[in-house]
């Protein structure tokens, strides 16, 4: 299977609706696929794991701008957040969207547990440390104007 | 019935977000108190009874460092801490195995996130108002 045609597989794939459903659920806005570039100008991630019979990993990458965007949503008002407030904002963000792409990937999942969200400000060459055969997707998403973006990456996707 | 309510989550944005949901619940809140791990859960239910002021309802993160949710739920019970106040676990994953057994070990529910401010509002109201009271008219535009 390639990862295009993974990335058509609904079972596998539903991070647009659950994208969408964070950010409709708690903040009442919008949140739109942009492409499947990353965004420019990446500062802050956080990343969750997925281990036990499912080996996966989400990845949330986001501009500064942005996340300090999100952290103004997230607290009702615009101010001069911290910086670890800005960063708990997006590994918030990261946990909701792994717990919600956990949920959709059936019974195996089940029995997977998610890590707690690991935050970093340095930009590697390749962030996915899933190793061996494993397939990826990512897309970039905007709210009120502000990109981040968001990568799946799983092992084994024909078990599930 | 005014409330007071402990949030017990390591992140200090959801505890944030989870009190703002609750203002706007329409609940008229007395206080709110914060702790970012079991640990600090447990000292503040130690502080709260010492005090005489009991809590009427805990919200607890599932996982967080020093002390986890359940772990915070079996001491709690140990201690025989607010034994009358509701607790409600806080998970972004609604098939944890930790958050079954914590409901299992006498935790009222459990709240997935993202949620709505119904989604707050409809279980907090099914914890705190006696039956057939009508749940609090939320207020203000946001978390609906």
């Amino acid at each position: 299977m390639k990862a295009g045609d993974c990335a058509q597989d609904q079972r596998i794939w539903q991070i647009d609706d659950i994208v969408a459903d964070v950010f409709h659920m708690l903040l009442q806005q919008s949140c739109n696929v942009v492409g499947d570039a990353a965004a420019a100008g990446i500062d802050i991630s956080a990343k969750v794991l997925l281990s036990g019979s499912i080996e996966a990993q989400c990845l949330v990458e986001f501009p500064q701008a942005t996340a300090k965007k999100l952290t103004d949503a997230f607290l009702g008002c615009e101010n001069n957040w911290e910086n670890a407030l800005i960063e708990d904002a997006v590994g918030e963000l990261c946990n909701m969207i792994a717990g919600g792409w956990k949920s959709k990937l059936g019974a195996l999942a089940s029995a997977s547990d998610l890590s707690v969200p690991a935050i970093s400000r340095s930009r590697g060459p390749d962030r996915n440390t899933l190793n061996g055969r494993h397939l990826k997707m990512r897309r970039t998403y905007a709210f009120d104007n502000s990109p981040f973006t968001v990568t799946l990456a799983i092992r084994n996707p024909l078990d599930i | 019935m005014s409330v007071r309510v402990l949030i017990i989550d390591d992140s200090p944005v959801m505890r944030k977000i989870l009190e703002g949901a609750l203002r706007h619940s329409g609940l008229d809140l007395a206080e709110v108190l914060h702790a970012a791990n079991g640990m600090e859960g447990l000292a503040a239910l130690e502080n709260s009874a010492s005090e005489d002021r009991p809590l009427d309802l805990i919200l607890c993160d599932v996982h967080m460092p020093q002390m986890n949710g359940l772990d915070f739920l079996l001491e709690k019970q140990r201690r025989n801490l607010a034994p009358r106040a509701p607790l409600v676990m806080i998970t972004a994953d609604a098939s944890d195995p930790q958050v079954l057994k914590a409901v299992a070990a006498g935790a009222q529910g459990a709240i997935t996130k993202p949620f709505t401010l119904k989604h707050i509002q409809k279980c907090v109201a099914s914890l705190l108002l006696p039956p057939n009271e009508p749940a609090p008219s939320a207020t203000g535009d946001a978390h609906e």
